[in-house]
This record gives structure tokens, C-alpha cells and sequence, in this order.
């Protein structure tokens, strides 16, 4: 790019030169030299394409404004009066009318002429190219095609005087002229970047054209006037009479539209303060849009929109009430900005302030457009708040908050803007809902959280180890359809050969059953060290719970001691699924008499519990349960039932514990095929061995 | 899948509710409810018909846990009828029947909240 630029000077020099030397050759040979003289019409019109092409690429670096583009004109146009004005001060400067053309009287002549001409060519070309970068900024589709028709039209103009001479133009060059002003009155009307103008620049623009519009018109008047060979216009004459013609339209174009730029830039000032707030608007609405997405904590969203309440309705002091979701116990002030907490309350104690009320009730934007001082007993509340808004935060219909927003002047807000205050607070709502969900999300997660905790602890309460000794064989297994359930088992070493293992069914399921079900726990750990007897314990159980637990909730419990020497169960059942005793193949469901833990006080219970002692044999299977496995549902809805369970436990007689409980456990799993667990599920399978026996 | 339904009407001062289908966690507010709104409205002596019932979880035997200290302190009942062998053994298991009075249909159930009164009328008559 450089290099094509030092390519496009060199060229431009040596066509300068080239110029001077035919210059100086026609006026040794005389003006008869038709073919040099047209040789220098052509260098011209490259010399014009060049110093166009360089000035553009100059241009194009630079990133100017308006008022910038503005003075360099005024810059650029004094500079060519001051060219003229040397010029009508040099002596010296001679030229004579020759047929059709006009020849120097002398050397110094040609020489000055050929300095001065290329100056004004260079500034004309430079004035042309700011001209179009004002025509093409905000450029729409048809504004270039536009443009180039200018060019061609100027052009044109400018080439049929190819041969004409000083002062004389035909009638198609007459017609072209017309053509090209009416183009550039076209074009003298856009002017878009008027309006973006801020009102320091308007006022620097206005500034700069008042110099510039008389000079440029007394510029285009010298121009296109003089025919006189011996004015200061007669060095481009003798140049050629199409760069006369050029530089006249190029400089006529820019008297149009920079007067009309005059014009339109004073008219655009009275709207200036409505642009001003429109943009204000716009880019405040942009930035609460963004704000949408960004809300991450709540104190710093209600800020935001404190802030940006001030802008976009041009405020003196703003506060935000917001709906209390939690409680339901109406609106809290959130956050305010130029007025401190204790002079919000005060205004609400008066009781004349009844703007809150009235949004509440009527869900619209109220406008107190004239405070009078008797609203505001204080002082300073007065002179903060002349006139106020507060307007609703509707979501669904719902009113979840009401924006204040007050002036200290009277009639302080533009009823134009009410319509723009609805769609911010249409933002102002999704973002505040945006934030409730995140927050509520979070809320979530913590919970989920919590949760596991919850799990984790649950499986600690299990017991780590099962009891060991040589003559048994246990093994069990606990699967809560959430996190956490009501269902348990639990094991306690009474003596060395006695064993107590208890299984349980807190009614419910989730957090409360697993509350109960650590409870019962923490009893029964410590109950089974006092009472020996299965029956004696859940009394004592029952009497414990029954004042604690919900009238609705229960537990249903079983538990047997097992005498490891002896191979005597004592086994006692509160409301709970039967033991399954496998002897020798023989199928017994053994269901001692007992009412649930947590239905009755006390009497009824203890009156009713039974202890039965069964005698087992070495290697009988015995089997506790929830009803989760039985009550277990597949697809179809069809329970998995008692009858396949007690089939199942038969398969699996003579493996061990831990095989008959997964074998069982997988069993009700491929039956539900992995849907939806309804209920806890807990089994317990244990084998005496009578160890002298074997 | 949870289908659930309850029907209710009145014979001889004796409030009848017959319950339909599922009665588990999801269903069992909705006895709760019915329960609540007959103790509002002083309706002590309750029958509840199992006959549609097809089965019912431990929060459904909470909910007659809920009421019935309550309906016995001012002198009416929860009495249970027509329960399939599959209800009754879910009531058994939890030692309900020792709790609750069960029958076999609503007719033995009426004649006993009627002979109920019966005698507590000429108990008073006694007294008197």
C-alpha cells in the first residue's frame, strides 16, 4: 500500500514537471504547438486522477469527526483565497490572448502560474475528497451510485472545454452545468451526520460555517465571474480550461452544501436536548438489556437499576420497592440512590403520601407532577423532590415492585417519556425474575446438596460391619427410593453369644421417615443393652416414640435376639411384615401378635405384643423384610408379591447370606426393570450354624 | 396411575365414605381432607367402605391414625368395613383390627354405632 503511494507521488511530480516543461517549450515555440498543447491537457486530467488517488489513500487513515472534516474546508478554502490574493500582489504576471489560447508574456510568468496552479489543483482535489467522505458517511445502497453520477456529470462538464476558450462555453456544456447542479442540490441534502452531532459540536460546526459559507461563496463568485485573463483566475485559464472548470464546480458543489449543512445545522438545534435524551434512552435500555443477562447478585442488580432509573427519566433521586416473596408480608425498599433510607420513611409516614397506595391499587404509573411544600414538612426531602413518578413492575399480572423516581424541579418528567418507562420496567421486571430464578436455583443446588449430605449420613447410621461369629452366616442389604428413607436395620451385641437384629419401617417416605428412623436407632442402641427381652424393648420403644412422632406416622418393627450356643430365637414383631423361617424346606411365616410403634400410648401395645421362641436348625434360613420388595411394581403395574419372594428365598436355600440377599435383591430389580423405586427396600437374611454340629 | 376416589352420603346420622382405587402418598390429603371437613362439621360417627379400595400404603393408614383420637373424644368412631383379603392384611400386619373396629359390611356396622347409642342412652337413663 505504501509502496503504490510513493509510486502515485512520483508520478504526479514527474506530470508536474512535465507540465512546467511544455509550458516553457510553448512559450519559446509560440502558441502554435496544437498537439503539445493537448499532450498538456491530458497530463492535467492524470495529474488530477493522481493527486485524487493520493489524497484518498491520506483520507482514508484518518479517522476524522465532522466538525474536524469542517475545519480542514474552512482551512482549505482560506488557503486558496490566499493563493488569490498573492497572486493579484505578484507583479509581473502577464498573459496574452492568442487566438484561442492564452500564452505567458514571460518565464516567470510560466513559472509562478505552474506553482500556483498545482496548489490550487491539490487543494481543490483535497476539498473534493473530504466533500465525499460527508456524502458517503451513512451511506445507504443508492448514496455511492448517486455520487458517481455527481463525478461523471462534473467531469463531463469540465471536459468540454477541452478546446474552448477563456470565458466561451457551448450549450451542451450550458446543459451539462445544469445537470450537475441539480445533482448536487440532490446531494446538498445528505447530510445525516447533522443529527448525530452533540450540541458542543453543533455549536464548534455552526462556528466553523459562518466563516466559511461567505468565503466559499465569494470564492465560487471570483471563480466562475472572472474571464479576465489578468486576474488571479487567469493562472488557471492559462493552465487549462478544464481545471478552471473542475476546481469551480468542485468548489460550487461545496458552497451548496455546506450553506445547506448551515441551515439544517441550525435547525437541528432546537431538537438537539429530545436527541440527546433519545440517545440516552437508547443506550440506557441497551445497557439494562445487558444487565438481563449479567444479574448475578441481587444488591448489585438493584443499583443498576437505580441508576439507570436516574438516567433514562433524567432524575433527581430514585428508590425501588420490592414484593417480599418470602413471607408475603408486602414491599420492602430495596435500594435508593440520592435519597438516604430515613427520609423515604419519613415521606411515607405523611400521611397526604399516598402515591404507593394508589400504584398499588390501580397497577399504573402515577405522576405527581407539582409537590407542594406541605407534603414535605422537611426541608431538605422539599427541595430534593419537587415533582415524582412511581410506576409498577407487573410480571403475570402480579405486581412484584414500584419504582420511584423523583425531580427536584416542578413538572420534572416529560409525559412523552411514559411509554419508554413502560418498556423499562418491562426489563426491570424480567431482570429481577431472572435473578429470583437464579438465586432460586442456587437455592436448589444447596438443597440437593444438603441431600447427600443427608444420604451419606444415613449410611453411617447403617451398621459398618456385620456381627461375626462362627455360628452365623448374616448379611443385609438397604435401598431408599430418595436420597434418604425410613427404612433400617441394625444389629446389637448383647452378650458374646447373643445377638440382637432388629428391621424397621418408619411409614412415609424421604427427610421426616429418615428423621425417625435415626431416632429410633439411637433407642434402640441403647435400649438393647437394658432390656435383654425383644417384646420388653419395643414396649419401652413404643412408649418412647408415641409422644414424639406425628399422629399420622408410625413405625413398624421387628426384632429377634438370637442365642448364637443355643440356636434359640426370641423374636417379638410390632406391626410389622412376618419373619420368613425356612426349615428343612418347610415354609414358615412367623408373625408374633403386635400393634406398630407410635399407635397407641402404651396399653394396648404392651397388652397385645407377643415374644415368641423358636428352636432353629442348624442352617435355616431366616429372612426379615420391607414391604417395599413385595409391594415392589413393575411397567404394567403388577406387584412383585410375597409368593415369589418366599419361591426365591427356597432357589437360594442353601447359598450364603450374601448370595440369597443379592440374588433377592437383584431379583426385584429386573422386575421393575429399573423404574422408578415407589419405596424403600430392606432385607436382612441370616443362617445359624450349629458349629458342633458340622 | 394414581386413581383415586371418594364417594360419600349419610344413613341414619352415620356419615359412609367409600373409597376407590389407590390410596397412597399422593391420594391420602384428599382423605385428610374429608376427614377434616366431617370433625368441621361435628360428623363423629364415620364408616369407611373398603369394597373398591385396591390398595392403600402406610400413608394411607396414617391418615385414620390422624383423626381418630379426636372423633373418639367426642363420643363417634371410625368404624372400617368391606375390606379385600389385600387391605385387610396391610391393617392386620399393623395390628389395626385390635384398634379399629372392622366388619364385614356397612349393615353390621350401622346396627353397631345404632346399638352404641342405644346403650348409652339407657346408661344415662340408668344414671338418672
Amino acid at each position: 500500500m505504501k509502496a503504490k503511494k510513493v509510486i502515485f507521488i512520483i508520478l504526479s511530480s514527474l506530470v508536474i514537471v512535465q507540465v512546467f516543461l511544455i509550458d516553457v517549450v510553448l512559450k519559446s515555440l509560440g502558441p502554435e504547438s496544437i498537439g503539445l498543447y493537448t499532450i498538456k491537457q491530458f497530463l492535467l486530467i492524470s495529474e488530477i486522477a493522481l493527486f485524487y488517488l493520493i489524497i484518498n489513500k491520506i483520507e482514508s487513515k484518518i479517522e476524522r469527526n465532522s466538525v474536524s472534516k469542517i475545519g480542514i474546508l474552512l482551512i482549505l478554502t482560506a488557503a486558496i483565497l490566499v493563493i488569490f490574493g498573492l497572486l493579484s500582489f505578484i507583479p509581473g504576471i502577464k498573459f496574452d490572448l492568442s487566438s484561442q489560447y492564452i500564452i505567458a508574456l514571460n518565464y516567470f510568468t510560466v513559472i509562478i502560474s505552474n506553482i500556483f496552479s498545482t496548489l490550487i489543483i491539490f487543494i481543490s482535489v483535497y476539498f473534493f475528497v473530504i466533500l465525499k467522505n460527508f456524502i458517503l458517511s451513512y451511506r445507504r445502497k443508492s448514496t455511492i451510485r448517486n455520487f458517481i453520477l455527481l463525478c461523471i456529470s462534473i467531469s463531463l462538464t469540465s471536459l468540454t472545454y477541452f478546446y474552448t476558450g477563456v470565458g466561451k462555453s457551448t450549450s451542451f456544456s450550458m446543459l451539462l452545468m445544469v445537470i450537475s447542479i441539480i445533482l448536487m442540490l440532490i446531494h446538498s441534502f445528505r447530510l445525516p451526520w447533522v443529527i448525530y452531532l452533540s450540541r458542543k459540536e453543533k455549536y464548534y460546526t455552526i462556528g466553523y460555517l459562518i466563516l466559511l459559507c461567505p468565503m466559499i461563496i465569494f470564492l465560487v463568485v471570483v471563480l466562475g465571474s472572472s474571464s479576465n485573463i489578468n486576474s488571479p483566475v487567469g493562472v488557471l485559464y492559462y493552465s487549462s480550461s478544464i481545471v478552471r472548470e473542475l476546481v469551480f464546480n468542485i468548489f460550487l458543489f461545496g458552497t451548496i452544501y455546506l450553506n445547506v449543512a448551515f441551515i439544517s445545522t441550525i435547525f437541528h438545534l432546537p431538537t438537539q436536548d429530545i436527541f440527546d435524551k433519545k440517545l440516552v434512552e437508547i443506550s440506557s435500555l441497551h445497557n439494562l438489556s445487558r444487565l438481563v443477562t449479567q444479574a448475578f447478585d441481587f444488591r448489585d442488580l438493584i443499583e443498576e437499576i437505580n441508576k439507570l432509573s436516574l438516567t433514562v427519566c433524567d432524575g433527581s433521586c430514585t428508590w425501588i420497592e420490592i414484593k417480599n416473596k418470602k413471607n408475603n408480608s408486602g414491599f420492602y425498599i430495596a435500594g435508593s440512590k440520592n435519597i438516604s433510607l430515613d427520609e423515604i420513611n419519613e415521606l411515607y409516614s405523611n400521611s397526604e403520601f399516598k402515591i404507593s397506595e394508589e400504584v398499588k391499587n390501580n397497577k399504573k404509573l402515577v405522576y405527581l407532577e407539582n409537590i407542594n411544600s406541605k407534603l414535605l414538612s422537611n426541608e431538605n426531602l422539599s427541595k430534593k423532590i419537587k415533582s415524582l413518578i412511581a410506576f409498577p413492575l407487573i410480571s403475570h399480572s402480579d405486581l412484584i415492585g414500584i419504582i420511584y423516581i423523583g425531580s427536584n424541579q416542578q413538572y420534572g418528567f416529560d409525559k412523552e417519556y411514559f411509554n419508554i418507562i413502560t418498556t423499562f420496567a418491562d426489563q426491570v421486571t424480567i431482570s429481577l425474575e431472572n435473578a429470583e430464578l437464579l438465586e432460586k436455583s442456587f437455592e436448589k443446588e444447596r438443597i440437593e446438596r444438603e441431600l447427600l449430605l443427608a444420604q451419606k449420613m444415613q449410611q453411617k447410621l447403617l451398621p459398618q460391619k456385620f456381627p461375626e461369629h462362627p455360628n452365623l452366616d448374616i448379611y443385609a442389604f438397604t435401598l431408599p427410593a430418595y436420597e434418604v428413607g425410613g427404612d433400617f436395620y441394625d444389629f446389637s451385641t448383647i452378650n458374646e453369644n447373643k445377638i440382637g437384629i432388629i428391621l424397621g419401617d418408619v411409614s412415609g417416605k424421604g427427610i421426616s421417615a429418615a428423621f425417625y428412623m435415626s431416632l429410633i436407632k439411637g433407642m434402640f442402641q441403647a435400649l438393647s443393652k437394658i432390656y435383654e427381652s425383644p417384646k420388653e424393648l419395643l414396649i419401652n420403644i413404643n412408649k418412647s416414640i408415641y409422644g414424639i412422632i406425628d399422629k399420622n406416622s408410625f413405625v413398624s418393627l421387628i426384632y429377634g435376639v438370637l442365642d448364637l450356643i443355643k440356636g434359640k430365637l426370641y423374636l417379638s414383631r410390632a406391626g410389622h411384615c412376618p419373619m420368613i423361617w425356612i426349615s428343612n424346606s418347610n415354609i414358615q411365616q412367623i408373625k408374633p401378635k403386635g400393634i406398630g410403634v407410635g399407635l397407641d400410648s402404651g396399653d394396648i401395645f404392651t397388652n397385645t405384643i407377643e415374644e415368641i421362641e423358636l428352636q432353629l436348625n442348624s442352617n435355616d434360613v431366616c429372612v426379615l423384610y420391607t414391604d417395599g420388595i413385595t409391594e415392589a411394581r413393575n411397567k404394567k403395574n403388577e406387584e412383585f408379591g410375597l409368593e415369589k419372594f418366599i419361591q426365591l428365598i427356597l432357589n437360594n436355600y442353601n447359598n450364603k447370606a450374601f448370595t440369597i440377599c443379592n440374588n433377592l435383591i437383584d431379583e426385584v430389580k429386573s422386575f421393575t426393570e429399573q423404574d422408578t423405586q415407589f419405596d424403600d427396600i430392606t432385607l436382612v437374611v441370616f443362617k445359624w450354624k450349629n458349629f458342633e454340629q458340622n | 396411575m394414581t386413581d383415586f376416589k371418594i364417594v360419600q352420603c349419610e344413613k341414619n346420622g352415620i356419615s359412609i365414605i367409600e373409597l376407590k382405587g389407590f390410596l397412597d402418598a399422593h391420594t391420602a390429603p384428599e382423605l385428610e381432607d374429608t376427614f377434616q371437613k366431617l370433625i368441621k362439621n361435628k360428623k363423629y360417627k364415620i364408616i369407611v367402605n373398603f369394597r373398591d379400595l385396591s390398595y392403600i400404603s402406610s400413608a394411607g393408614l396414617g391418615v385414620f391414625m390422624a383423626f381418630i383420637e379426636e372423633v373418639r373424644k367426642n363420643e363417634g368412631d371410625i368404624k372400617l368395613t368391606n375390606m379385600t383379603p389385600k387391605v385387610f392384611n396391610v391393617f392386620d400386619l399393623l395390628g389395626f383390627p385390635i384398634l379399629y373396629e372392622i366388619y364385614g359390611n356397612e349393615e353390621d356396622a350401622i346396627a353397631k354405632f345404632l346399638k352404641d347409642g342405644e346403650n348409652k342412652d339407657s346408661m344415662t337413663q340408668e344414671i338418672e
